[in-house]
């Protein structure tokens, strides 16, 4: 041991070189643009992810009366809709759904067995399927045409066949 | 001058390292087999019905590729290489060999007890086991068993450098030890998150002491892991390229100081941003969700450190080497040596791989690649290319070195490195295009009714990259099979293989003392947890609901 | 220790920040290209 051990009380100092700093300075800059622009998609124009809605009990949501006893559309007079839909091994219901172009449309998801994926291609509604949660996100479907909304969580041995379609009519 | 001290492992210490490789090795030859026929199912290839008799489906095969490749393939490997690391930083044996042979087989009985259900089809879960998809209940206990051996043989490690500690008060912990030590003591706080799930939840739940789990509970618990696991995959590479790298490189490490400055922000950074894995949790508020995006933006400083401090060793090893002008010494490296080149090509694949991770974190950017193959492709450039790559580079040294052997082909081992290379690059961005395009992971796509026309040539590039990396990966394999039991390479004198240990162009002694003291990091380390991960788990935890009774798939 | 003592203290790892800068000129182009595909798919509200 003795012959190695270095000097213990040698002079010490971080020796930062010059170029490292402006480097961790640049990495810093850089992080924060970034963090300003995701701040300002989600907080000033709207694109959020999921928050909390809903508490649901996964054996009961689905019989009785609550809204996703009976999923489906549900429009409003101003012309938006609430749409609730049930995931289970291995499908959606409703796994079809048509809706106008132009209108305001809200999601409610929930799982009354294992969890699922919920990702509507095309646009930007991509949300875990929680069994005693319910999933919600609104969207303004401009674009008429049809989308599909397929589980994208592992859910079980049909996991890959499971989807739906949206379609969105003039 | 200073010479290196060289301190000779005893045989004994080289055969309990090598054990620890030979189980990271059978995990990685089988487990990664399942990876290639993912990929080809992709383009409509589909090996699993010759499978039946053992595999009964593409899940099955999925869950074994995760736990055999992350789980295990990792815990075996890392563990064994930072008792070398421990061991020959310190020069000194460990203080309780014992207490560390205990980790190690209880590491052994756990994997034994999980692989028996995967197996059997009765844990196919995949590796993150989310419920309330159930398996049977001793895949849970083996999991446990496994991090319990991990955190012993960490204590072992502690134990050690305590000792060395008494022994030599002011010196500076050799690097190699302090970055293992930084990554078993941020394993031990990370895994309570998972243990707590299984212990309080799942075990109870499998044995039907319970009726049901809460699931968004469940995901909670495993994200608190789930994220540091990561960087218990990656802080042993880094340990190979901060303290090992540059020497073979030819150089020195530019900053030791900054490079446990790094280790230590990946201690205070690693736990508390696991929500970054939540972004679309029904049951996490998006207000939470953000300040773990915040967080997870600041874990990006210490990787960018990493970056710089690793490629200015190499430079100045490359010039060294008479390497010219603005990018001349990388040419100049030692590319000829596959240890050098795995971790070179790694390094520049862990450039792709944290693009994409800075992507994922970026809170709502999330919607757009959440559960798609972007993922996937993803952390085949973090886990499977930035560790595994290095892992096998560390190997092309390591195992001669254990086994007192040349290894049987420097040339194919180079080529071996360098077609895992391009086969990821094939490979990932495939996945990364598909992904951004809408396609799901942990989906045998070739069989997914929604699968539009326009996707199958990225679905047939990743079969190709897949058909590359199969072939790299078991060029590896049988490298290190035939290093590892042939008589005829035994190295003769001159020929062993020594250590590589990087010196600093400062040596250690001259950084600052206080980046060896402990406390003040740990309190950080603990208070930073409480108030990212505190309020939520409180909340999360008091409104506890165990309605959901699960399947076994 | 090795042949570099000599050129120790001149050493400028200019060639690193060049790599590092092409990093983040390709971390800029493909973050951003994510960032206006996201922008592009729409609002999405809660
Ligand atoms: C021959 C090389 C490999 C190929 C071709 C390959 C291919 C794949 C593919 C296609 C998937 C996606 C399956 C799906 O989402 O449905 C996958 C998943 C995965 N791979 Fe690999 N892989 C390889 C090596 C590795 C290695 C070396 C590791 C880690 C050390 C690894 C870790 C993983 C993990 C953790 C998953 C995710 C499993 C899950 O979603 O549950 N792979 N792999
Ligand atoms: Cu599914
Ligand atoms: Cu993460």
């Amino acid at each position: 041991m003795s012959e190695e051990t270095p000097e213990v009380s040698a002079e010490t100092s971080l020796h930062i070189d010059p170029y490292e700093r402006n480097w961790m300075r640049l990495t810093v800059v850089l992080l924060v643009v970034f963090a300003t622009a995701v701040t300002i998609a989600g907080f000033a124009l709207g694109f959020q992810v999921p928050s909390p809605e809903e508490r649901v009990d996964p054996r009961t949501v689905a019989i009785g009366d609550g809204p996703f006893a009976d999923p489906g559309l549900r429009e409003y007079p101003d012309g938006s809709y609430d749409l609730y839909i049930v995931s289970q091994m291995f499908s959606f219901s409703p796994n079809e759904v048509t809706v106008r172009a132009g209108s305001e449309v809200t999601f409610y998801v929930t799982s009354i067995d294992v969890q699922h994926g919920f990702k509507l291609q095309n646009t930007n509604v991509n949300m875990q399927i929680v069994p005693g949660q319910v999933s919600k996100l609104t969207v303004t479907f401009d674009e008429p045409g049809t989308y599909d909304y397929i589980c994208t969580e592992y859910c079980g041995s049909a996991h890959a066949q499971m989807y739906g379609t949206l379609t969105v009519e003039k | 001058m200073l010479t290196t001290p060289t301190y000779e492992l005893t045989k004994s210490e080289k055969s309990f390292v090598s054990i620890h490789l030979l189980f990271a090795f059978v995990a990685l030859a089988i487990g990664t087999l399942f990876g290639p026929l993912q990929a080809f199912e992709f383009s409509g290839v589909d090996f699993y019905p010759l499978l039946e008799p053992v595999i009964q489906s593409y899940y099955q095969g999925l869950t074994l590729h995760g736990v055999l490749n992350a789980l295990i393939f990792t815990t075996f490997f890392i563990t064994g290489f930072l008792t070398l690391t421990t061991i020959y930083g310190l020069k000194r044996p460990l203080k309780y060999p014992l207490l560390n042979q205990i980790g190690f087989w209880t590491m052994v009985v756990g994997l034994v007890m999980a692989a028996v259900p995967i197996l059997l089809n009765q844990a196919s879960v995949l590796y993150t086991f989310y419920p309330p998809l159930k398996a049977n209940v001793f895949f849970y206990f083996g999991l446990t068993l496994v991090v319990v051996g991990s955190w012993i043989e960490g204590y072992g490690f502690i134990f050690t450098w305590r000792e060395w500690r008494k022994e030599n008060p002011g010196v500076r912990t050799p690097l190699m030890t302090f970055g293992g030590l930084i990554t078993m003591v941020m394993w031990q706080l990370a895994t309570l998150g998972v243990a707590v799930e299984i212990l309080t939840m799942l075990i109870p739940w499998a044995l039907g002491w319970i009726d049901g789990v809460d699931p968004q509970l469940a995901r909670t618990y495993f994200w608190f892991t789930g994220h540091p696991l990561v960087y218990f995959w990656l802080l042993p590479a880094y340990v190979s390229w901060y303290a090992m790298l540059p020497k073979q490189a030819g150089g020195k490490l530019f900053s030791d100081s900054l490079a446990r400055i790094a280790f230590w922000l990946f201690l205070l950074l690693s736990v508390p941003l696991g929500f970054h894995h939540q972004f679309v949790d029904p049951g996490v508020p998006a207000g939470w969700k953000y300040i773990h995006a915040v967080l997870t933006y600041s874990v990006f400083f210490p990787s960018m450190i990493t970056a710089f401090t690793v490629i200015a060793s190499l430079e100045r090893a490359g010039r060294a080497r008479g390497g010219k002008g603005w990018l001349g010494w990388i040419p100049k490296l030692p590319w000829n040596d596959p240890s050098v080149s795995a971790q070179l090509l790694a390094g520049i694949l862990f450039f792709f791989g944290g693009i994409g991770g800075i992507t994922n974190a970026s809170y709502n950017i999330n919607l757009v690649i959440h559960n798609t193959a972007w993922v996937s492709g993803h952390f085949h450039l973090t886990v499977a290319s930035a560790v595994a790559l290095s892992f096998m580079g560390i190997s092309y040294w390591l195992v001669p070195y254990l086994r007192g052997k040349r290894l049987w082909s420097r040339k194919w081992a180079v080529i071996q490195t360098w077609l895992w290379f391009v086969g990821m690059l094939i490979f990932s961005n495939a996945m990364h295009v598909l992904g951004l395009l809408g396609a799901p992971r942990r989906t045998p796509l070739g069989e997914a009714p929604y699968i539009p026309e326009e996707w199958s040539g990225h679905l047939l590039r990743t079969s190709i990259g897949g058909a590359i990396l199969m072939v790299s990966a078991y060029m590896f394999i049988y490298n290190i099979a035939r290093t590892w039991w042939s008589k005829k390479l035994n190295a003769g004198p001159g020929e062993l293989v020594e250590i590589p240990a990087a010196e600093s162009v400062h040596p250690a002694q001259q950084t600052p003392a206080k980046l060896d003291w402990w406390t003040p990091w740990l309190i950080g380390t603990v208070a930073l947890i409480l108030v990212a991960y505190g309020p939520q788990l409180i909340e999360q935890i008091g409104n506890i609901d165990l309605s959901s009774p699960g399947v076994m798939p | 220790m090795e042949e570099i003592k000599s050129t120790e203290e001149e050493f400028h790892p200019k060639g690193t920040a060049l790599v590092l800068a092409i990093f983040v000129l390709v971390l800029i182009l493909l973050w951003g290209t994510v960032y206006l595909i996201l922008l592009s798919r729409g609002m999405t509200t809660v």
